[in-house]
């Protein structure tokens, strides 16, 4: 296969703006540049998630395209470069449930469990490992990538406007058209269902 | 399960339940809870070790989540973009431009 150098603008912040006029446009020129410019970027991100630069490279293709036909609706609360690594995150994920044949989970049944008087009853072994590490070895991204993965589109996507865009309550809110309200129990019930699905793993791992 | 259950009676008026405590935690982790309601969340934690417990692996889910999304270096991605995809990305958006045209 030919190999190429990718494109690399001098001042990215002006490029960007001249970038998405053009692409609102439709300069198919834009585009272009938009994926020289942003390809080894997003198969990394890609290849971390599916490790399988075959896999990285298919689903780098399938969110450029997803970028494309969605580039309307693009509003500008973040970065070009942020929403593009959220649609190729998503579209590696969905990768991944596929190759993996993981099953989409039910949040409702990953929920917290309590007795008739209100007393906490889903906590197991602690957790030896600690959210103070910097870093994540690679098998336990893989768990958690497995597990985000699993997670119904409505709480995959809040879970990444939030961690990869950055967006606050209202933000998020406006970007779903929900209320912030809704917005937190989502996210909340998100982070609960992770939680669930990452515990025999995170106990196993402590031993 | 843990050995050491909430020490809280939860017959007692005015003190946060377990069950009670997910809705103020993503305020709490972000800082935001305040007043009545802090030092009630907080009075619940010192006598319970289970949600002390939860909320720990609670902010760890948070963490992982963030690095797994996140992470990426820069010197992971590729010097060189493979012509051929970019040639097949641009012709498969073309397509589909044409598709909704």
């Amino acid at each position: 296969m030919k190999y190429v150098d990718p494109y690399i603008p001098e001042d990215p912040v002006a490029e960007e703006a001249e970038l998405l006029q053009g692409l609102r446009e439709g300069d198919a020129q834009a585009f272009e540049k938009l994926v020289r410019w942003h390809f080894g970027r997003l198969f990394a991100v890609a290849n971390r998630i599916l490790r399988s630069e075959t896999d990285a490279q298919d689903a780098v293709q399938e969110a450029f395209v997803m970028a494309y036909r969605a580039m309307d609706r693009f509003d500008g609360r973040s970065k070009l470069s942020t929403w593009l690594h959220r649609i190729t995150v998503n579209a590696a994920l969905m990768r991944l449930r596929k190759i993996k044949r993981l099953h989409e989970v039910s949040v409702e049944d990953l929920g917290p469990k309590f007795s008739d008087e209100g007393y906490r009853r889903d906590v197991g072994p602690t957790w030896k490992r600690t959210a103070e590490e910097d870093t994540l070895e690679q098998e336990r991204a893989d768990q958690v990538h497995e597990a985000i993965a699993q997670l119904p589109e409505s709480y995959r996507e809040i879970i990444m406007l939030r961690d990869i865009e950055q967006l606050d309550t209202e933000q998020t809110a406006k970007a779903l058209g929900i209320k912030p309200g809704a917005v937190k129990t989502r996210l909340h019930r998100a982070r609960q269902a992770l939680r669930e699905l990452l515990d025999p793993y995170m106990q196993e791992a402590g031993v | 399960m843990t050995d050491k259950p909430c020490q809280h009676d939860h017959s007692h008026d005015g003190m946060l339940l377990c069950s009670e405590l997910a809705q103020f935690l993503d305020d709490y982790l972000d800082g935001k809870l305040e007043g009545e309601t802090l030092e009630k969340f907080e009075a619940h934690l010192k006598l319970c070790p289970p949600c002390v417990q939860y909320i720990e692996s609670y902010k760890s889910t948070i963490h992982m989540t963030h690095k797994a999304l996140c992470e990426c270096e820069e010197d992971e991605a590729p010097k060189e973009v493979p012509e051929a995809l970019v040639q097949a990305i641009l012709h498969s958006c073309t397509g589909c431009k044409g598709e909704e045209d």
